[in-house]
């Protein structure tokens, strides 16, 4: 077989409104992609994702290549690790898990039949979280993640090895929003964004609230505390 | 009151351009869809409908707000609207389609785009190669 001779149609794109005024202020997508060199075996192949601007991560898509196929394979990543590094708090292992475990996980929190599990072969969706931040992990310029891929252990069950060679690919879409705070918008208009208003979230000055926790304060009712006071100053 | 509003739309051929714009709504949801005819005997590649659409950019200012490869709209959409939906990828003579739609508030709730200023979707189609062999 061949590659087609002609493609020919028509794009079109649409959206759904909302009633919400953005003035108010309002979180902003920035999905991003890169694509990472999986040709070698090797137990811990990292790739470090640097942020420049804050940011709150909602997740990480990570989807397949399989360059000798020309599609997607569960055959190439055996576990993921996902490592957090933020001001104040070093280095935290946030993420753990099989591709087989992270691939059910992803299904179960989308409410994915079986059809749609057999539809996403070769794709896992990473959903980072800090229930200290109202569920959102909300990144500050100069932190990092490093996202840490095992594709040389014994490979589960459930899937088949496939052989690394030349062009193959692990794709990480970055699944970020950015605050576009009220201030900002009504002063001078949409295309200004404000980098240090992530902690106008939720109300939540989410970097008092760190610096707070990193004193020592620990989790639970005081920092259930600290929010509520913190969302009363906010409002 | 939620309104489901086109963007201006625009014939595209294997590696051709385009260039869609949309104005005056600000929006939560958000989604393109390439259908298309397939001249030639082939056997498509997994997601081959959506590769056809290259790396669509959804951008506002100059400033990318998604900027993707063709089948990763698809497995984001398939996320946050829980289920994949109906896609085809035809062979020769017959019509294909990729068509992601995106519901970022189910991805970030308060997330939203805003309709103070334009927003584009650009992109260069996918190659011939890209489809299928």
């Amino acid at each position: 077989m061949v590659a087609p001779t002609a493609i020919a149609g028509t794009i079109r794109a649409s959206v759904r409104s909302t009633d919400r005024d953005p003035n108010a202020g309002h979180t902003r997508p920035k999905f991003t992609e890169l694509s990472v060199d999986i040709q070698t075996a090797t137990a811990d192949l990292t790739q470090r994702i640097d942020y420049d601007q804050d940011l709150i991560v909602a997740g990480l898509m990570l989807t397949t290549f399989d360059a000798s196929a020309n599609g997607r394979t569960d055959g190439f990543v055996r576990a993921v690790r996902v490592d957090v590094t933020r001001g104040g708090e070093g280095t935290t292992e946030i993420l753990r898990g099989t591709w087989g475990e992270l691939r059910n996980l992803t299904a179960q929190r989308a409410g994915w039949s079986d059809a749609d599990w057999a539809s996403a072969i070769g794709f896992v969706f990473l959903t980072l979280e800090d229930e200290r931040t109202g569920d959102r992990l909300v990144m500050n310029a100069g932190d990092s993640i490093v996202v840490h891929l095992d594709t040389s252990a014994t490979i589960e069950e459930e899937f088949t090895a496939v052989a690394l060679v030349a062009g193959d690919l692990l794709f990480i879409s970055r699944i970020d929003f950015e605050t576009i705070a009220p201030a900002m918008v009504v002063a001078s208009g949409e295309d200004n964004l404000a980098p240090r208003a992530v902690r106008d979230l939720n109300q939540v000055d989410t970097r008092r609230l760190r610096r707070a926790i990193a004193g020592g304060i620990g989790r639970g009712p005081a920092v259930a505390r600290r929010i509520r006071r913190a969302r009363r100053r906010r409002a | 009151m939620r309104k489901f509003k086109e963007f201006t739309s625009a014939t595209l051929a294997a590696a051709g351009t385009y260039d869609l714009e949309h104005n005056n709504l600000s929006y939560d949801g958000f989604g393109w869809k390439y259908g298309f005819t397939v001249t030639g005997a082939t056997t498509p590649f997994d997601d081959a409908s959506f590769r056809a659409a290259g790396t669509p950019e959804l951008s506002q200012a100059e400033q990318p707000i998604i900027r993707m490869r063709g089948p990763s709209w698809r497995h984001l959409a398939a996320y946050s609207s829980g289920g994949y939906t109906r896609t085809l990828e035809g062979a020769a003579g017959t019509g294909s389609f990729a068509s992601p739609f995106i519901d970022l508030k189910k991805i970030l709730p308060g997330s939203m785009v805003s309709g103070k200023t334009k927003s584009f979707l650009r992109g260069t189609a996918g190659a011939l190669a890209d489809y299928g062999v």
